[in-house]
């Protein structure tokens, strides 16, 4: 047994010792998001898990991106989804870990104040940066 | 109960956990959520479903068989996110676990009360992850404190959704064990809302096989 406690540990040591690794990781660290193009990891190009994890926002209605800290995993993703996934004027819920950031597609006619998206993210566990609004004039 | 008497190793536990960098096994849900985890390693198996009225708070049903301590624990237990760290692209938390209930000692021995309390810390990003457990148990016949320590990496960064993988290393410490100290190479796959790791622990040559699931 001692042979799968050397082999991975060989293995950890390769992968950390990766160079394609340790560019992404300065990647991540170095980009400017704000002029990061999105289409290469859209959620948009799988299979959405379920029908609540929608992840084109609504056509019609108004889109709310709140930036948040505090994003690692899909168990945080997941706390996101169902607490906004129960707001009445809620269509789409996405959540992108790499950037950090909760994109909402309102209802047509609907929308969350500032107050009440920051409200649902501290009850989350998170913490909110910034939202922007763009869409549902 | 003797807690009171494991009130200043709890402190310096408490102390340790604010002060070494560390992670968790996330014991509270999101607000209406509920969990079920299942642990099994050398000295037991446990199953604890709880549900999480706020994102801060949990409670639910303990159940552990531990063989070390010849026991069958059938508990409640009650777990707080004492503190969070949300960072740009990290999180760190500490929790609180205390868990009060039965426990009925293999043989002919009448059950008795029994507790377990313990701090849990955590620090992770999507690439790092460590952590940190302390845990104070008083069974019938048998107190004892624990410690457990994790440090890991993932391989690759996957998408919320995908398969994730992390390869980790386990340390425990347990004072009064024939080893006290032992080391456990683990493979944790995290999807969606379901987590399992597989590990062996190399000095007792024992299994470890755990898993989480939310609801």
């Amino acid at each position: 047994m001692k042979m799968i406690t050397i082999a991975a540990a060989v293995l950890t040591l390769c992968l950390l010792a990766s160079p394609a690794l340790a560019g992404e990781e300065m990647d991540q660290s170095h980009v400017d998001h704000s002029t990061m193009d999105h289409s290469t990891h859209s959620d948009t190009v799988r299979p959405a898990p379920s029908a609540s994890e929608t992840t084109t926002p609504a056509a019609s209605g108004e889109t709310v991106t709140a930036k948040v800290n505090g994003l690692v995993c899909d168990f945080c993703a997941q706390s996101i989804r169902k607490v906004f996934g129960k707001q009445a004027a809620v269509e789409t819920v996405k959540v992108d870990l790499d950037s950090g950031e909760v994109v909402l597609g309102m209802k047509k006619g609907q929308t969350l104040d500032d107050e009440t998206v920051g409200k649902l993210i501290r009850k989350s566990g998170y913490a909110l940066v910034g939202i922007e609004r763009t869409g549902g004039a | 109960m003797t807690f009171i008497s494991h009130a200043a190793p709890l402190a310096a536990c408490v102390a340790w956990a604010v002060l070494a960098p560390v992670a968790d096994a996330r014991p509270v849900s999101y607000a209406g959520g509920w969990t079920a985890m299942q642990l099994n390693n050398g000295d037991y198996s446990s199953l604890h479903v709880h549900y999480s009225p706020t994102a801060f708070d949990s409670v639910g049903l303990y159940v552990e068989r531990n063989w070390s301590d010849d026991i069958q624990f059938t508990g409640l237990q009650y777990n707080r996110l004492l503190k969070r760290w949300n960072g740009p692209a990290s999180q760190g938390n500490l929790y609180l676990k205390l868990v009060a209930g039965q426990a009925d000692p293999f043989g002919n021995a009448g059950s008795e009360l029994a507790g377990i309390a313990g701090f849990s810390a955590d620090w992770e990003t999507r690439r790092w992850f460590t952590s940190f457990e302390t845990r104070a148990t008083d069974f019938p016949g048998n107190q004892s404190v624990s410690h457990s320590g994790r440090f890991g990496v993932a391989p690759y960064i996957g998408d919320y959704g995908d398969l994730h993988t992390w390869l980790m290393l386990q340390v425990d410490n347990q004072p009064d064990a024939a080893e006290p100290v032992t080391t456990t190479p683990l493979i944790r796959f995290f999807k969606g809302v379901q987590m399992v790791e597989l590990g062996y622990t190399i000095e007792t040559e024992e299994l470890l096989a755990n898993w989480i699931i939310r609801f």
